[in-house]
């Protein structure tokens, strides 16, 4: 993606970004290790970007304890038995 | 063309109620930090699926394609509630439709140094103001690097996943995501470790 032996922090900082979805090129791998050797200030965004997966990873976890109530279910069940009954009432509309 | 069958196994919301519906309440309350609304936006997302079930084209899955009509209806939500004004400030501020140039000079180096901060993820959580400031900080991407976002690292689906998802190339992803980092780290710095010395 990136050509350039010497990387500007603008590269780098896109090099560290994909390589939170997807591994990067040996090239790339090179260019940005040396980069980061160098580059305190792209070594504060590394970790930053580190931390934001962490973060959102935790808040996902914590949220995983939620549930619908039982009542906002059932409310939610009624509502949509209503819809199905109404469509099989108009057969005209939906497809065809 | 499904036959009556497939089409049966593959939009029957009372499956989507079973299956999707504590997940999308997550999001949806994660998102807005409201039950109530949550609730309701579950239920108008589920309703508009069943009523919108014949334009499903089976491409994405099933879930993906839910968390789509979650996302506009939260958008909606959000359009409605921005229009009171101590709301509306914060976003015109954050949205900022070129990022990159905005984060780096002409030469390629850091317009602002990244601040020192981010060292330890699970005290941040604890932070009382941690999932206001996230919630403000996502509310002010643009939509569609919002979802790629959240779905990459919410959801946390694989790339390739979250690209045929949003029906996007993954070459497109990867600038949308890295815009998206770039955006809610500065957004964080600004929002999270104001005014910490370095």
């Amino acid at each position: 993606m990136i050509k350039r032996l010497m990387l500007t922090c603008r590269d780098a900082a896109k090099l560290l970004s994909i390589s939170q979805d997807q591994s990067l090129s040996h090239r790339e791998q090179w260019a940005l290790k040396m980069h980061l050797l160098f580059c305190s200030s792209c070594r504060r965004y590394a970790r930053q970007l580190r931390w934001m997966d962490q973060l959102f990873h935790l808040a996902a976890g914590r949220w995983s304890t939620f549930h619908l109530s039982p009542e906002a279910r059932k409310k939610i069940c009624t509502r949509m038995e209503e819809a199905e009954r109404e469509s099989l009432e108009e057969p005209s509309s939906a497809e065809d | 063309m499904a036959s009556e069958n497939e089409k049966d196994a593959c939009c029957h919301p009372h499956k989507w109620l079973d299956r999707y519906g504590d997940r999308l309440y997550r999001h949806a309350l994660f998102r807005t930090g409201n039950p109530a609304q949550a609730e309701d936006l579950v239920q108008e997302t589920l309703l508009a699926a069943w009523h919108g079930r014949a334009k499903f084209s089976g491409k994405a899955q099933e879930s993906t394609w839910l968390y789509a009509i979650l996302e506009h209806k939260i958008q909606d939500y959000f359009r409605q509630y921005s229009r009171s004004p101590q709301n509306s400030r914060l976003d015109v501020n954050d949205l900022d439709p070129d990022i990159e140039n905005a984060v780096f000079q002409r030469d390629g180096a850091w317009s602002v140094r990244p601040g020192s901060w981010g060292r330890n993820p699970q005290e941040d959580m604890e932070s009382k103001d941690m999932l206001r400031i996230l919630r403000e900080c996502l509310r002010a991407l643009p939509e569609l690097q919002r979802s790629a976002f959240l779905l990459r690292e919410w959801y946390g689906e694989g790339a390739a996943q979250c690209a045929s998802a949003l029906s996007i190339t993954a070459n497109h992803l990867s600038v949308l995501l890295h815009r998206a980092r770039l955006q809610i780290n500065r957004c964080l710095g600004a929002k999270f470790v104001e005014g910490e010395n370095e």
